[in-house]
């Protein structure tokens, strides 16, 4: 007799209950699989953006060796310390665009803005959707611990009269020699890194800098009230958003570009105070910290726990700390 | 039909795996869109409206000028040219007629603003620029 006759019509295969525990396992396995992919891909990309910050590293090296001083952190004409770095970095097809007697945003500089620099972006960074004609930075120049943005007014009607000039190794038309760096190349910040902006005013991000104004009880004094403000910042509230144009083009040395402050605490949304008072400071895609290149070219991962004054005292230059931490 | 599914499956598989590298951002206003919505900013700071009631109106506009904000009058206003994309909107630049304090005569400010439509209305005044 056929068995298949004798068992009825019934055909071998898995039943529901099984084919449900194997969806089970299934999903299980993939469950914890994709953190630990997760966590792999994040560990390759922190490596490959401290590589990056090392490159930077070594190219402000070999320009002081060059050229007896650290690159400008802005010229005049507002064009940023990467602008200067290219050769360097071995970008010269790229640094023989640009026109340095042309401001940043001159119609003769349009090609070199849209120039991509792998070096310049952080692979942690997946906002990679950037305005037509602009290319990407995710690294910046180190301007000290102080709020001034420009250099110390001299008349005493200005608003910022009275504030302390930048104290780190990169600002309006500094020349910082290493030997200037009387804290030690080695305790000193020279470049960190910011995550990209959102570009878009209508739209609240967190890595966008948050325009606070003259408006009452948000317009800082010292630094320590600038971290009292960023500690409370609604970054939600639309009408704080300034300066969305956060991490491009690379070209223009800006607060928001190409340069940073030690004046809040890595991780702290950036702030800017017009006239003249800022509060960008690093952050990062990396858990729980940024990557630091000092002035001697080693590197650091710094936590966002760290202490104010250490990190403070790692982005002054000249300001006789020790660094602890 | 199949070199078409290819051409897609290129960009998508790159995406997948994070080799995306920079794309360009679309254009977040229209020239048209943004001017109105600049206009109607000038508009609510020359009568007056707070930069609060703005921001509460229908539609919400977000026009962030200190000047304004610290309840300088706007006495008038006038475009300067056409205005340029720059970043993922618009700029225009504005001559503003500041009303003067007391005694003092009306000044005229030369600013730039930066304009996006989408996905809030959002007018900000630029820094440094012009």
């Amino acid at each position: 007799m056929d068995t298949r006759k004798a068992r009825g019509n019934t055909r071998s295969g898995f039943t529901l209950i099984e084919l449900l525990v194997v969806i089970a396992i299934i999903a299980v396995l993939v469950g914890l699989l994709v953190p630990a992919v997760q966590k792999v891909r994040e560990a390759a990309n922190r490596m490959s953006c401290s590589n990056n910050l090392k490159q930077m590293a070594l190219a402000l090296h070999n320009y002081h060796g060059s050229n007896g001083e650290l690159p400008v952190g802005r010229d005049a004409l507002g064009l940023s310390t990467h602008a200067y770095l290219l050769p360097q970095l071995e970008q010269d097809a790229i640094f023989k665009q640009i026109n340095f007697t042309l401001a940043w945003n001159a119609p003769g500089n349009a090609l070199p803005m849209a120039a991509v620099v792998k070096t310049f972006l952080c692979p942690s960074d997946n906002f990679n959707s950037i305005p037509a004609g602009w290319a990407g930075n995710n690294y910046r120049v180190n301007q000290g611990s102080g709020l001034l943005w420009g250099l110390p007014p001299t008349a005493n009607s200005d608003p910022n009269f009275g504030q302390p000039a930048p104290n780190g190794p990169f600002y309006l038309g500094s020349r910082t020699r290493l030997t200037d760096i009387l804290d030690g190349s080695s305790n000193t910040a020279a470049m960190s890194e910011h995550r990209k902006g959102d570009f878009n005013n209508g739209i609240a991000s967190p890595s966008d800098t948050f325009w606070l104004g003259q408006t009452v009880g948000m317009y800082p004094a010292t630094a320590d009230e600038a971290q009292r403000i960023a500690t409370t910042l609604d970054t939600k509230n639309l009408l704080y958003q300034g300066m969305s144009d956060v991490g491009a083009p690379w070209i223009r040395g800006y607060h928001s570009t190409t340069v940073y402050f030690h004046v809040t605490s890595p991780g702290m949304p950036s702030c800017m105070y017009p006239p003249g008072r800022i509060a960008t400071t690093a952050d990062s895609n990396h858990s729980n910290g940024v990557n630091v290149a000092m002035c001697d070219g080693s590197l650091r991962f710094v936590p966002q726990s760290i202490s104010l004054p250490a990190w403070r005292a790692m982005g002054s230059a000249t300001g006789g700390e020790v660094i602890s931490e | 039909m199949n070199n078409l599914r290819r051409a897609w499956l290129v960009p998508t598989m790159m995406a997948l795996v994070g080799c995306g590298g920079q794309s360009t951002m679309d254009l977040a206003t229209t020239p048209e869109e943004s001017r109105a919505t600049l206009t109607r900013s000038l508009e609510a700071w020359k009568g007056g409206i707070s930069q609060k009631d703005l921001a509460t109106g229908s539609p919400a506009l977000f026009f962030q000028d200190d000047t304004y904000r610290r309840g300088t009058p706007l006495t008038s206003y006038a475009f300067e040219g056409e205005g340029k994309v720059v970043g993922s909107g618009m700029s225009y630049i504005v001559n503003l007629t500041l009303k003067g304090s007391g005694e003092k005569e009306n000044k005229v400010q030369r600013v730039a603003y930066r304009v996006v439509t989408r996905p809030s209305l959002a007018v900000t005044r630029e820094e440094g620029i012009p």
